[in-house]
């Protein structure tokens, strides 16, 4: 082993062994190490449209954006600065607006040309701070009917769909850690990404396994997600 | 007992049998049964005894309301079996007797109640001294309702949940459902809790026939509420918590809710009480017999377990439809031998006709004077009374019964309105408790509003869910129409209604003994008179000295019979005592209900599962989970000193600053000057508080002219993150923190080998003269991209690597891999703290504490008082000029101290020891500790109390091990 090793590092979620305990089947994917199913995709996904099913997707690349001249920056990509409170998703993924001077940015994209824009904003002049959250922040989704009774149980959110419909975040503790939750429907069902602190990883995921008890949760993987999107 | 003849509205299932143990015999049930009503049903009378006197007490209110049906089942005590299901195998054990419910020994405190009046304990048994030590033991094992078995875990998995809801309806009785169902017609999402399994309120057990004036639907009244629960269940607008006991009103329109093992939080937008009323006993001469019951409790025996509770009744109302229990009890086929009517005028309504025709003696304006019987009722005694409640005992009547059913008042269930705000003042016309002003947002339905007319109850139910509605989905001209018709309506029905109400007397003024007020505590009238004579004549103080309304049944038997007892004997009317304050829980809650779900987070680094593979003894440290030591800190101390050692230091707090004028920030948060800190370079600080003490301490990198990268102690990321926010915002700085501790796994590779095996990894050259101490790169480790910090906690070469925490375990793999040539082991907190001690690198609130500022602690070095102002320097500029008092040194002693140990000179704590522990390398126990100024000097001795014994200790300044830090540079 030298410098001069050609290195083939594998980056694993924060949560990675204990989809493991839940019989993950991993591969790799883009130097990550995912799961594809827990053993019947098929299931995972009938689950997903009956009740409610979990899915890591802290793969995904996240930034923060802060500073007064946040809105300015966005709005120099053309993507409407939303609201706080507020979600955009477009094309490289989605925007959330948690307050006047924070957003967070995910994508499944290394390089979203949203970025490349916030970049260019980011100079002595201008108050956009944008820093690179990939790892620090853990993202799991939920998705199904049953995902709102099953957060409520977990923290004081109120997600009827008056007050938290598509397309809106807000940020409140779950289980008592510090969260970002996000409504983003997707394959006609109701979707919720939760994204907190990395180091709570086990520690939520296992709440959430607790709260979803009642309703059946399954963790469903990679392959589920296709067959949703069919 | 037999049951009566089968009628569809029973709630228990003939073709089914349950059997339970009840105090060492089965007893046979039905599913649907309760614990009590089965009790009942094989021929129990006496249920409990009472708490000071025990005296014995047989179902009273069949509701969940008194406390005359405690028992323990399976473990759990004061269980109230008259609402409880029964469960095949339950274990019922009678509690607070012995040996037994009927002969209890105990009763025999009754004979000597003289000694034992209300408050007692206040006024014997401390004269002489030593009767106190004496009595206390005996009074302590006495006392108390049940016993907690502390050996039984506790079962149940509690949860929580938070419920938002348009309308919240509390009550599932009539005024409740059609509240409910109002509510959700006109749009609105609503939340229906009920106490009951089964909805419907009083009408599950009413028979009368009933028309309901909005469906126009007809039938007995049991009939009408199965068809409104129904459609209250299939409506997709409604949820139902049920059972559910709403115990508490909170800020914020929040109702507390036990459902189970669960907790709910329910808050709406608006919400509607429909919680109804209770009936409360009557208060004469041994008002608590077995056998006396609430005229409700009769009917819900009669009706919902098909029981006779006694062959021989005697009715006490003061209304006719309270009276009208005398023809069920009738066709249920108890001999029915008088209808007391407590009403001051007489009546030929249609019901005294029925009565007459029945041969059942009325009496109208009479009253009870007293109960005869031993264990339970045999006769009731009463006596016509006037307008101002006073019997007249020389035309008394005896009336042999084993059944005595009491209606003669009701309170209002006002708690969670009253909770919020809501005021309640007597009538007397009504004889009642009544709401007198309700909180905004909160409205009331039903007999909680003192109506008894079903008819009525429902009208005032459905005009409540519709304003309540109203104000969130504007209703359509339909709707709008209807609601001012029911308005109307209902204001003549009120008016009609009123005009038929005849007065009663609601408290006699006889003086007889034995009079309970308050069930749950045996406070007797004659107590409520003595402590009014002491000067206890308002109603919160008479609560606290008598202890009344204190029980388990919280004033809902007692509070009237107190306010009216208090009104008596101070010559008042009942508009004067007003009442206690009510706070929750309305409703016993268990503990582990409150508690909720075992949520104590717990963090874990990446590297955690290949820690525990290694053999780690795991520690907590905080939130997080931490290698104590894997092998033994003997071992893992050699490898670093001698080899190479890894420790995992993810859990250390990092921050990013960013922005213009994060310099700035920097320069004002700590003592050190940060601003002048060159790219690439690294500095340790100390952040002090406004007192110049010392909150925290770590290193500060500088990435770039407006980026740091920030270290802080593990344990004070949260407070030094917020910190900095707010006085970034307290001096409008463009400097934007972020809490980056989860975002990188980071290792310490620290030891004379440590470069070898970092080489094998990087292009980055590590050599001694191109990356000196205290700097700072960023490049790729084993093809990572990964931020290297030169810096040495422990005293050797080495460096800390910082990478994205999803490369956390690859790191590790591959630094342990490289590193086994070396002989390279990982090392845990325990040995770090040798390591780190051998060095005297103080630790944060190990070393320190609440008065420790860094003159003191030994790091002047790090004070810039050249800067023109940072947190803190006003009290270190007192500090220079005063002198030092206390100073943090190193010592050195032969013995192991214990950390905490007092220092003391001439017997008198002058200081303490901070850390202390056995150095390999001096075959000594070196350490840290505070000592006054004048005993700082270097070789100085001092003595450290340990185990009863002084051990002497010897100031040692320079670091035990390489105090010219040349092994960290090299």
């Amino acid at each position: 082993m030298n410098a001069t090793h050609s290195w083939n590092p594998i980056r694993r979620t924060s949560v990675y062994h204990e989809l493991l305990e839940l019989g993950a089947v991993m591969a790799d994917s883009e130097g990550w190490r995912l799961p594809l199913h827990f053993g019947d995709a098929k299931q995972e996904s009938e689950t997903v449209r009956s009740s409610v099913g979990l899915t890591d997707v802290s793969a995904n690349r996240k930034w923060e954006i802060k500073g007064v001249d946040l809105e300015s920056s966005i709005r120099s990509s053309s993507v409407d600065a939303p609201l706080p409170g507020h979600v955009v998703s477009t094309d490289f993924g989605w925007l959330c607006r948690i307050s006047h001077k924070h957003a967070l940015l995910v994508s499944g994209q290394d390089d979203p040309t949203i970025l490349s824009h916030i970049k260019n904003q980011c100079s002595d002049e201008s108050c956009t701070h944008l820093l690179d959250r990939t790892d620090g922040l853990i993202n799991l989704r939920l998705s199904g009917p049953r995902a709102s009774p099953l957060l409520s149980k977990l923290g004081a959110f109120d997600l009827r769909e008056s007050a938290f419909p598509d397309l809106r975040c807000l940020c409140g503790p779950m289980a008592g850690i510090q969260t970002f939750l996000v409504r983003r429907d997707q394959y006609e069902l109701p979707g919720y990404e939760v994204l907190f602190s990395s180091e709570y990883g086990s520690y939520l995921l296992d709440a959430i396994a607790e709260a979803g008890k009642e309703f059946q949760i399954r963790p469903y993987g990679r392959d589920a997600t296709k067959l949703l999107e069919d | 007992m037999d049951r009566l003849d089968s009628h569809p509205v029973e709630v228990i299932d003939r073709s089914g049998r349950v059997s339970f143990q009840f105090d060492g015999r089965t007893v046979q049930a039905h599913p649907g049964d309760t614990v009590g009503s089965a009790l009942l049903a094989s021929g129990l009378r006496i249920f409990s005894r009472s708490f000071k006197y025990h005296r014995p007490r047989g179902l009273l209110c069949v509701s969940g309301n008194c406390p005359n049906c405690l028992m323990n089942v399976n473990g759990v005590p004061n269980v109230r079996v008259c609402t409880r299901p029964v469960e095949e195998g339950d274990q019922v054990v009678p509690q607070h007797c012995w040996p037994s419910l009927r002969w209890d020994a105990m009763a025999l405190i009754e004979k000597v109640d003289f000694l034992l009046p209300v408050g007692f304990y206040y006024k014997t048994l401390y004269r002489a001294r030593w009767l106190w030590k004496l009595a206390e033991p005996i009074v302590r094992r006495v006392a108390g309702l049940g016993r907690v078995d502390s050996s039984r875990s506790p079962a149940g998995h509690y949860e929580r949940e938070h419920l938002f809801a348009e309308v919240a309806v509390v009550g599932g009785g009539p005024a409740g459902l059609a509240a409910a169902q109002a509510a959700a017609e006109a749009g609105a999402e609503v939340v229906l809790v009920d106490e009951q399994p089964e909805l419907g309120g009083h009408l599950r057990f009413e028979r009368a026939k009933l028309e309901d004036p909005i469906s126009g639907e007809t039938g007995e009244g049991f009939e009408l509420a199965r068809s409104l629960a129904e459609k209250v269940k299939n409506n997709e607008r409604i949820r139902v918590l049920s059972p559910a006991r709403a115990f508490g009103g909170y800020e914020g329109n929040l109702i507390g809710v036990a459902l189970a093992d669960r907790l709910v939080h329910l808050r709406a937008d608006r919400l509607i009480v429909a919680t109804g009323s209770f009936e409360f006993p009557g208060l004469f001469k041994n008002n608590d017999l077995p056998g006396i019951m609430l005229g409700s409790g009769v009917r819900k025996l009669l009706n919902l377990y098909r029981l006779k509770p006694g062959k021989r009744a005697v009715v006490v109302a003061s209304n006719d439809e309270d009276l009208a229990l005398a023809l069920e009890l009738h066709e249920a086929g108890i001999s029915v031998v008088a209808a007391v009517d407590q009403r001051l005028e007489s009546s030929d309504s249609a019901l005294i006709r029925q009565l007459k025709q029945l041969q059942i003696p009325h009496l109208p304006c009479f009253a009870p004077v007293a109960a005869r019987g031993r264990s339970d009722v045999r006769a009731l005694e009463v006596a016509p009374v006037d307008a101002e409640g006073c019997l007249e005992l020389d035309k008394s009547r005896s009336f042999p019964c084993d059944l005595v059913c009491i209606s003669t008042g009701r309170s209002p269930s006002v708690e969670l309105l009253r909770q919020n705000g809501g005021k309640v003042r007597f009538d007397p016309n009504l004889n009642q408790n009544v709401l007198d002003s309700i909180p905004s947002d909160f409205s009331a339905a039903g007999h909680i509003n003192g109506l008894k007319d079903p008819a009525l109850i429902l009208l005032q139910g459905r005009i409540a869910g519709l304003e309540a509605a109203e104000s969130m989905h504007p209703l359509g001209v339909d709707l709008k129409e209807q609601l001012q018709k029911l308005r109307d309506n209902l204001d003549q029905g009120r008016s009609d209604w009123r005009e038929t109400v005849v007065p009663s007397v609601l408290f006699t003024t006889s003086s007889a003994v034995k009079q309970l007020v308050c069930l749950c505590e045996d406070v007797t009238r004659k107590d409520i008179d003595n402590a009014i004579a002491e000067g206890f004549d308002e109603m919160e103080l008479l609560k606290r000295y008598t202890t009344s309304s204190m029980g388990p049944c919280q004033g809902r038997m007692c509070s009237m019979l107190v306010a009216g007892s208090c009104a008596q004997a101070l010559d008042r009317d009942l508009t004067t005592p007003g009442t206690t304050t009510s706070r929750p829980p309305v409703h016993p809650v268990p503990l582990g209900v409150l508690a909720g779900p075992h949520h104590y987070p717990v963090k874990l680094t990446p590297m955690h599962h290949r820690h525990l593979e290694a053999g780690a003894h795991q520690m907590d440290l905080g939130e997080w989970k931490r290698p104590h030591t894997y092998t033994s800190s003997e071992n893992e101390w050699e490898a670093v000193r001698k080899r190479v050692g890894i420790i995992d230091v993810t859990t250390l707090g990092k921050l990013e600053v960013q922005g213009r004028d994060a310099p700035q920030l920097l320069d004002l948060i700590y003592t050190h000057i940060f601003s002048t800190l060159k790219v690439g370079r690294i500095r340790y600080g100390v952040i002090c508080g406004e007192d110049g003490i010392i909150v925290d301490d770590g290193t500060v990198s500088r990435i770039a002219e407006d980026h740091y990268y920030i270290t802080t102690t593990t344990g004070n990321i949260s407070f030094i993150e917020s910190w900095m926010e707010w006085w970034a915002v307290v001096y409008g700085y463009c400097a934007h923190v972020t809490n980056v501790t989860g975002d990188f796994a980071a290792v310490n590779l620290a030891g004379p080998n440590a470069r070898d095996v970092l080489s094998k990894l990087t292009d980055i050259d590590i050599s001694s003269d191109a990356f000196k101490y205290m700097r700072f790169e960023q490049g790729e480790v084993a093809g990572i991209p990964s931020r290297l910090l030169r810096i040495g906690f422990v005293g050797e070469t080495g460096w800390e690597i910082h990478v994205p925490s999803s490369y956390g375990e690859y790191l590790w793999d591959t630094l342990m891999e490289a590193g086994e040539e070396f002989g390279i082991l990982p090392f845990g907190v325990e040995t770090q703290r040798i390591l780190r001690l051998e060095k005297q690198h103080l630790i944060v609130g190990q070393d320190t504490d609440a008065l420790s500022n860094p003159l003191e602690a030994g790091m002047q070095w790090v004070v810039k008082f050249e800067k023109e102002d940072f947190i803190g320097k006003h009290f270190l500029d007192l500090v220079q000029s005063e002198g030092r008092r206390n100073r943090l040194v190193g010592f050195v002693t032969d013995e192991l101290v214990k950390e905490g140990s007092a220092v003391v000179t001439a017997q008198t704590p002058v200081g303490r020891v901070t850390s202390a522990r056995m150095s390999p390398i001096l075959n000594r126990c070196v350490g840290m500790a505070w000592v006054p100024e004048e005993l700082a000097e270097d070789g100085a001795n001092f003595d450290i109390s340990h185990h009863d014994s002084l051990v002497s200790a010897q100031v040692h300044q320079a670091p035990f091990y390489d105090p010219t830090g040349a092994r960290l540079r090299e």
